[in-house]
């Protein structure tokens, strides 16, 4: 067993490999920026309705993780909020609105991939050196009597004031006027994860203001502190993509590892220690009952509806979550140098050299092959004994 | 963590494991062993109610050694091996006390050329000779009878004549044993032992005994009967959400640790 000073070098390692720069998440602020400020621009069909970009998921939350084929896309999120009454126009006429302004800002700039219709929103795919896709989410604002009843289920009043209505084109009634849209509050959910992470990280963030780098601690974009919450969340997604490569359909969704991830952390001060201690705490915030995994910022809204419709979707978050805690115990055990280096590639499918694998090798100066170290196993005359065909070799 | 090379394998259905099992390994009065196999897992939701299917896939075994017509491991008699998955018996178990002495065997057979000791022997005779230590009787003729006596309901079967030769009911003799059989793997297995055995001596040379005479052929026949029996039973009991793997407050059995 090796103390935990080590194992956190060796994951500062895989996220070192893992990270990407800080000018993707640079490009990215300007890529919600860009699509903004289009939105906004006189002739837009859709500027009468004061659009307002906000940027979603990963990118927001300082969590991305390098895809472990490089031919994968980087995922960008956004929501994009009009000010529409639900009774103005039918969810096809708003998701159409927004689709002809994101289409035209797609042929502006030069993309030539066509934009995609998806259930919520619209996929852009940006063309150039860095594979990027946007997904852009129209909505508009959530009625009074909903903000208050989120409010009632105790989520605070400036996160249920978030809260929106967004179009399904699963919903129902999709294609005419009426007021029984899907409820949601993506924008509550980024800012109570960032509230999640900036209590634990006040030193950075002072120190980045005293800097003179940004006016004030809230506008510390997340990226720029690294908590080791979002460390945990990037190695806990890393290991998620490596583990379903051969089958990612039936992988976790980011945004429940997250949840999750953040409801469970509680201030650890080094990322293996936090988690360890997210892994073992995360399986008590998943409800036996629906919403399975709330959004803290609307709790009725559950990140996990799709597990009643394909319980192999449940079934596959348990499996991942019991090898993510075997893999991560077994971190403290370093067999060997050889080994070491396998299991990095298994669990976080990044190569180490030599060169990195070195200070661990000095550790561990005994380096015996595994099948010695295992406990001898004294078989009883109980024991079951083969009776299929005897044996002919 | 006594398998550190074993990893889930993300499906369906079944729980996949796959990776380097590596163990030391000895049989009392033998050379202790020490090898490593690639195995493969197929871990039903049954689970330990079902056997686990497990495959070799280093290549190293050969199929004329030991597998069933699935190409899995023939661990041992499937009487034995839910009985010891019945009592509790978790993963790493299941490994220790029942793959580790088939690969064991293996090694040593591959090193020395001759098995460290008698396997059981092929089909239906090897079947009977291990449920005669397993009930603890004196005679291969007295198997037949103990088997049927426990597929039978305790209160019926208390009343019949034990088959041991004591001349007493078996209430008031072998009632200890055979209920405890009969309570870990219920009467419904032992009626389906009953019925291979039968249809065994039937297909045999065997004379004066009754049955359907259809020929029992491996024991994927055997779990697939099971499985109709379990199967319903298991989705009776519980919802989907109750099972080990969608629960992990009840999968005490399955670990990797």
């Amino acid at each position: 067993m090796v103390g935990n000073s080590a194992v956190n070098a060796l994951l500062q390692l895989v996220l070192s490999d893992i990270e990407i720069p800080r000018s993707y998440y640079e490009k990215a602020v300007a890529r919600h920026r860009s699509l903004g400020e289009w939105l906004c621009r006189p002739e837009s069909g859709v500027a009468a309705f004061s659009p307002v970009v906000v940027p979603q998921g990963s990118f927001r939350y300082g969590t991305v993780v390098r895809p472990v084929v490089q031919t994968l896309k980087y995922d960008l999120d956004n929501v994009t909020t009009l000010q529409i009454a639900k009774t103005q126009m039918s969810q096809k006429e708003l998701k159409h609105l927004y689709g002809a302004e994101i289409k035209a800002y797609a042929i502006a700039h030069n993309m030539t991939d066509p934009i995609e219709e998806r259930n919520r929103c619209w996929r852009v795919f940006y063309a150039d050196a860095v594979s990027f896709h946007l997904d852009s989410l129209p909505c508009i604002p959530e009625d009074k009597h909903v903000a208050a009843a989120i409010l009632e289920a105790g989520v605070p009043a400036h996160l249920a004031a978030l809260a929106v209505a967004i179009t399904d084109k699963r919903h129902p009634h999709y294609e005419r006027i009426s007021s029984a849209l899907f409820s949601s509050n993506p924008r509550g959910f980024a800012d109570w994860f960032e509230e999640c992470a900036r209590s634990w990280a006040l030193p950075r963030l002072n120190e980045l203001v005293k800097g003179n780098l940004y006016a004030a601690v809230e506008d510390v974009p997340a990226y720029e502190f690294k908590t080791p919450l979002q460390q945990a969340i990037q190695i806990l997604k890393r290991h998620r993509d490596v583990m379903f490569l051969p089958n990612p359909a039936l992988a976790p969704i980011s945004m429940i590892i997250t949840n999750l991830a953040a409801r469970a952390y509680e201030g650890e001060p080094d990322v293996y220690s936090a988690l360890i201690g997210i892994v073992d705490q995360m399986r008590q915030f998943v409800r036996s009952e629906r919403p399975r995994v709330p959004n803290p910022a609307n709790p009725a809204e559950d990140y996990a509806d799709k597990w009643t419709l394909n319980p192999n979707l449940e079934r596959s978050f348990w499996r991942w979550h019991m090898q993510v805690q075997a893999d991560l115990k077994k971190l403290a055990t370093f067999v060997s140098g050889e080994s070491l280096r396998d299991d990095v590639v298994r669990t976080f499918g990044v190569v180490l050299s030599e060169e990195q694998l070195r200070p661990f090798e000095v550790s561990r100066p005994d380096r015996a092959p595994t099948i010695v170290r295992t406990p001898v196993v004294t078989i009883p005359k109980s024991a079951p004994r083969p009776w299929g065909d005897r044996h002919r070799i | 963590m006594r398998q550190p090379g074993l990893r889930i394998v993300p499906g369906a259905s079944d729980l996949v494991l796959k990776g380097r099992i590596g163990f030391t390994a000895q049989i009392s009065g033998k050379a202790q062993i020490s090898d490593c196999y690639q195995i493969e897992f197929r871990i039903p939701e049954t689970f330990p109610r079902k056997v686990p299917g497990v495959f070799e896939t280093g290549g190293r075994i050969p199929l004329s050694y030991h597998h069933l017509r699935d190409g899995s491991l023939c661990l041992g008699s499937e009487t034995r091996l839910r009985l010891m998955l019945s009592e509790g018996l978790s993963l790493v178990g299941f490994i220790d006390r029942c793959l580790i002495p088939y690969l064991y065997r293996f090694s040593y057979l591959e090193t020395r050329g001759e098995p460290p000791s008698e396997d059981l022997e092929h089909g239906v005779n090897g079947i009977r000779e291990d449920l005669r230590q397993l009930l603890g009787a004196k005679r291969e003729s007295e198997v037949l009878p103990f088997i049927r006596l426990l597929g039978m309901r305790k209160r019926h079967a208390n009343k019949e004549r034990c088959p041991c030769g004591s001349g007493d009911r078996v209430g008031r003799c072998h009632n200890r044993q055979l209920n405890r059989l009969r309570e870990r793997l219920g009467r419904y297995w032992f009626r389906i032992v009953e019925q291979q055995l039968l249809n065994e001596a039937l297909a045999g040379k065997s004379s004066g005994v009754r049955g359907p005479v259809t020929r029992w052929r491996q024991r994927d026949v055997v779990s697939d009967v099971l499985w109709e029996q379990f199967g319903r039973t298991h989705a009776r009991e519980g919802s989907i959400s109750q099972s080990p793997w969608m629960h992990p407050m009840v999968s005490r059995y399955c670990t990797l640790t």
